[in-house]
């Protein structure tokens, strides 16, 4: 009698590994959005609901701490950016940039961008700037000099572009006067 | 006795119709410029206390456009049993996000508020005249993953005022509001707000009743609490009078609770 309970034991945990072996897709297409807007996830439900009811979407992913949404797609999927851009707008908010993913796929190189920028007058303000950045997914070696207002960090390639790092940085009250992009290779 | 029924009825009404509009992490007793996504429907239940009476409402939303929701209020019922019991009133109102700009994890948003508040014109109370009365309203609100800011008017206006009843309400509502554990999106997710509300209830000598014929203003401090998992929030707030209201006249505003849960569904299409 306790082995035939051991058994079906064993069985309901494989078959529960099986489930979960199941929902995550094998190596395929993925689709990553970076969207304005997104604070908070009561918010981020409708586009949740949204996305997923496009034909192709296999699941999604809501990063509301980085702004960003992961889509794995099916692999004979055909989801146009038009589509993308209508439904994101049709949840109330703006797609900033998206980028097509093979997973699986190691990302070659990583950026180390350098920027001078003013108004980084006081710890409060470097705190906001970290708040900001982290938003982007940028976090990575943040360093932050207010004697010569000059902030560097690291960011993977094609997850950041020096425009939007400006675009992010002057919303928040700073002014970015140069930005210096270098690609390094990644360790 | 009659007077104050009245008073506890119209105190109700304009906090029930003017005072909360709830729409996603918004102010409990002000408005917010935030719309419900396109297509998405969304029911509200939510209970306010005033002057030791429950007033429940039931809300259903409805986003039109990314920047047009529509709402529909519907009481349950009303304080005494002077009335009939069916629902005597219905309010319809909309909400026009004209400014939008999205940033990394962030946005700014200003709206224009609009409602209609009708009763039926066979109502036991008399003086039914008067309705539809009608309210309009601004608001202007900053959203971040960390803060939120909001800063809203509005003015209501009655068709005629009488000695309980103000021919108009004006609101001024400034929020604050802090998220202090920035979790994942599959997680809680409690925002703690703070509230000032000013009202000023517009009355004329002709008109004057108990309340002194003139135009009285109260300030209420509201701390709230917006208590979110995915698509339902529960939220809870507490109006007290900081300055005016405590005069203890009937027609005065009082301490007020708010207790709702808010849903949103998938959208339709």
């Amino acid at each position: 009698m306790d082995q035939r309970w051991v058994w079906i034991l064993a069985w309901v945990f494989f078959l529960a590994g099986w489930v979960s072996t199941q929902e995550n897709p094998s190596p395929g297409k993925r689709m990553i959005l970076q969207i304005d807007g997104l604070s908070c996830s009561f918010c981020a439900y409708g586009l949740e609901k949204k996305l997923n009811k496009l034909e192709g979407v296999e699941r999604l992913e809501v990063q509301l701490n980085e702004g960003k949404v992961i889509l794995w797609l099916r692999p004979q999927s055909s989801l146009s950016r038009e589509e993308l851009v209508q439904k994101v707008k049709e949840a109330g908010f703006t797609l900033r940039n998206l980028k097509m993913e093979t997973e699986g796929d190691s990302v070659a190189v990583t950026r180390h961008f350098r920027m001078q920028v003013e108004g980084i007058r006081c710890e409060a303000c470097e705190k906001t700037m970290i708040e900001a950045l982290s938003h982007l997914g940028c976090t990575r070696e943040v360093q932050i000099n207010r004697k010569h207002q000059e902030v560097s960090l690291i960011c993977e390639s094609g997850k950041m572009d020096a425009a939007t790092l400006k675009q992010s940085l002057e919303n928040i009250g700073f002014r970015v006067k140069a930005i210096e992009e270098k690609a390094m290779p990644k360790e | 006795m009659g007077i104050f029924r009245k008073a506890l009825w119209w105190g109700a009404m304009v906090g029930m119709h003017l005072g909360t509009m709830g729409w996603a992490h918004e102010p409990v007793f002000g408005l917010g410029p935030h719309t419900l996504y396109q297509y998405g429907l969304g029911v509200e239940f939510e209970t306010q206390k005033i002057h030791d009476n429950w007033h429940p409402t039931m809300e259903i939303l409805y986003g039109v456009t990314p920047n047009f929701s529509a709402t529909l209020a519907l009481p349950f019922q009303r304080p005494g049993k002077a009335f009939p019991p069916q629902p005597e009133n219905l309010v319809l109102r909309g909400k026009y996000r004209f400014y939008k700009r999205d940033m990394p994890g962030a946005s700014h948003q200003a709206a224009l508020h609009g409602g209609v508040i009708v009763l039926p014109s066979n109502g036991a109370e008399g003086g039914n005249s008067a309705f539809p009365n009608v309210f309009m309203g601004l608001s202007v609100g900053r959203e971040s993953r960390r803060h939120y800011g909001f800063v809203a008017v509005r003015m209501r206006w009655n068709r005629q005022g009488s000695a309980t009843t103000p021919r108009g309400v004006l609101k001024l509502d400034a929020a604050y509001g802090i998220r202090p554990w920035l979790l994942t999106y599959r997680q809680p997710d409690p925002v703690f707000l703070v509230e000032i509300n000013v009202v000023q209830r517009l009355t004329s000598h002709a008109t004057a009743g108990p309340s002194g014929g003139r135009n009285r203003t109260h300030i209420f401090l509201s701390p709230a609490l917006l208590f979110s998992y995915r698509n339902i929030m529960i939220k809870a707030g507490w109006k007290n009078p900081l300055f005016g209201g405590k005069e203890n006249l009937p027609s005065d505003p009082t301490r007020e609770i708010v207790l709702g849960v808010e849903i949103h569904f998938p959208p339709f299409r």
